[in-house]
Parts: structure tokens; C-alpha cells; sequence
């Protein structure tokens, strides 16, 4: 295999700064919130999760819709790495939402339009996974997988804006609440600080793992094709 | 609303616990998820020297 770019190498090690840096900020530097007390701290990584999760999935779709466009199986390569990518921040979004809803809302799980919508938008990429593999012929494997992937992205903005249009208790801690919600709070100037920078470094840990994922595909392609010559000869 | 217990309370709620859990799951699950693409990684390597070795053998019984 092509030996590991030097960008790659830098961005790990930046990547693994960052967040060292972000994960100081949430424990020491950001104040513990009057209420809630420690359980507060997870929001910063929970929120940052979820921007990656629709951020992965928004690239999907783009990826999706270039690939329709030129046929080249790269953007295929980067869509399917994207959704999986995708799938990790969503399903850690939804797990660590729970566990701060265990001692604030008094409940692991309650039927709020924000929970379901969260949870359906991560089995529609489960599905997007497991019906790719059921298709054999890799143009028809992408067609579809480009598709789907445009179309499953309705479900984020759906996600994003499900506690700013319905009746909810979950907390909009950018923008104004619904009266009923339960565990707001007021970010000071540390926590807003430790929140953007929370979010920063998602973003390159989301690039840095979409990276290594693309390039696992394109190994895997290699491997394909020397077994189909290996095959032949 | 508020439950009307948190709105008495004097301190923040002890929720030490619930926030070291929370952290965990959230390394542990892109742990796991590092050591899977590692894991993935060194599979196709392997596939890799194995394809090496047959093609080897091919050519050798090509010979």
C-alpha cells in the first residue's frame, strides 16, 4: 500500500492535540453548571457529535450527487466511507444524550421528537450499509447507494430543526427553548470557548477518520482487482 | 418546568458519575471504531501478501 501521506501523518498528530486540548477545556476550563452539575460536560462532545454526524451525511449527499453527475467510483468510495464516518458521531450523539438524560429528565429514553428523529435518521444509514451490500454489480451498488444517499439526507435538517418546530423538551441551547424543555442553561463566556472548540475538533477528527476510511477503501479495491487477476491467470 | 426538587437544590446535582460514563462511551466508541478500520487494515494486508504469494506460485508453475 502507498505509504501514509505527510499531510495525513501532520493531521493526526494536529487531531490528536486538538483534542486533548478539547477534552482539557470540558473537564477543567468550562465552569460545572449550577443545576446539573458535572453531567453538563457531555453536552460539548454530545452536540460536537451531532454536527458530525450531519456533516458526514451532508457530504454523503453531495458525494452522492457527483457521482450521478461523473461516474467515477471515487465519489462512491468517499460517500460510503462519509456515511459510516457518519454513523459512529450519530450513534455516540444519541448513546451520550441518554446518559445526560438519566439524571436530568429523570429517563434514559423518552418519545421526543428530537430521540426518534435522531434515531431514525441513524437506522436510514444502517439501512443505506446493509442494502449496499446486498447488490453485487458495483455501477448499480453506486447508483443506488447515491440515491439513497441524497435522499436519506432529508432526514438531517429534519433532526436539526425537530426541537425548533415541535412541541419538545430537549433543550435549544442556540436559539430560544421550548418553555417545557428541561436542562436548559445559559452558556458563559468558558463554556462557549470550550463548546467552539469542542466543535472544531470534531470536525478534524471527522476528517482525519473519513481520510483513513477512504484510503481503506481504495486498498480494498486493490485487493479486488489482484484477486480477479490472480483469478484469471 | 423544572422538577421542583432541582429549583430547592443549593448545590449543583451530583452527577460525577453520569458525566465520567458519558465520556467513557464517547472514547470508547471511537476507540472501537480506530481499532476496527486498524483491524480492517491489516486484514487486507494480509490478503495482500497472500495474493503476492499465489501470483509468485503461478508464475513459477507458468516457468
Amino acid at each position: 500500500m502507498d505509504p501514509m501521506p505527510k499531510t495525513l501523518k501532520w493531521l493526526n498528530r494536529i487531531t490528536v492535540v486538538l483534542f486533548l486540548i478539547a477534552l482539557y477545556l470540558t473537564l477543567f476550563y468550562a465552569p460545572r453548571e449550577a443545576v446539573m452539575g458535572d453531567v453538563q460536560r457531555v453536552f460539548y462532545f454530545h452536540v460536537s457529535a451531532g454536527w458530525v454526524g450531519g456533516l458526514a451525511f451532508l457530504v454523503t449527499a453531495i458525494a452522492g450527487g457527483v457521482y450521478l453527475a461523473r461516474r467515477n467510483s471515487r465519489w462512491d468510495r468517499l460517500a460510503l466511507a462519509s456515511v459510516e464516518v457518519g454513523m459512529v458521531f450519530a450513534f455516540i450523539n444519541i448513546v451520550s444524550g441518554s446518559i445526560w438524560a438519566r439524571p436530568v429528565w429523570n429517563t434514559w429514553w423518552t418519545w421526543d421528537p428530537r430521540l426518534v428523529t435522531a434515531t431514525i435518521m441513524e437506522l436510514l444509514y444502517l439501512a443505506y450499509l446493509m442494502l449496499r451490500q446486498g447488490i453485487e454489480d458495483p455501477d448499480r451498488r453506486a447508483r443506488f447507494g447515491a440515491i439513497y444517499g441524497i435522499a436519506a439526507f432529508i432526514s438531517v435538517p429534519i433532526t436539526f430543526f425537530s426541537i425548533r418546530f415541535f412541541r419538545t423538551i430537549h433543550p435549544v441551547v442556540i436559539g430560544s427553548s421550548d418553555p417545557t424543555a428541561q436542562g436548559t442553561f445559559d452558556m458563559t463566556s468558558r463554556m462557549l470557548m470550550a463548546f467552539m472548540f469542542s466543535l472544531l475538533t470534531f470536525t478534524f477528527i471527522y476528517i482525519t477518520l473519513l481520510w483513513h476510511r477512504i484510503r481503506l477503501s481504495n486498498l480494498r479495491e486493490r485487493v479486488e482487482g489482484r484477486k480477479l487477476d490472480v483469478l484469471s491467470a | 418546568m423544572q422538577p421542583l426538587s432541582i429549583l430547592l437544590q443549593e448545590a449543583p446535582a451530583d452527577t460525577f458519575g453520569y458525566m465520567l460514563l458519558g465520556l467513557g462511551v464517547i472514547l470508547g466508541t471511537m476507540a472501537l471504531y480506530i481499532v476496527s478500520l486498524v483491524s480492517r487494515l491489516n486484514n487486507l494486508h494480509r490478503d495482500l501478501e497472500v495474493l503476492d504469494q499465489v501470483e509468485e506460485q503461478q508464475m513459477g508453475a507458468g516457468d
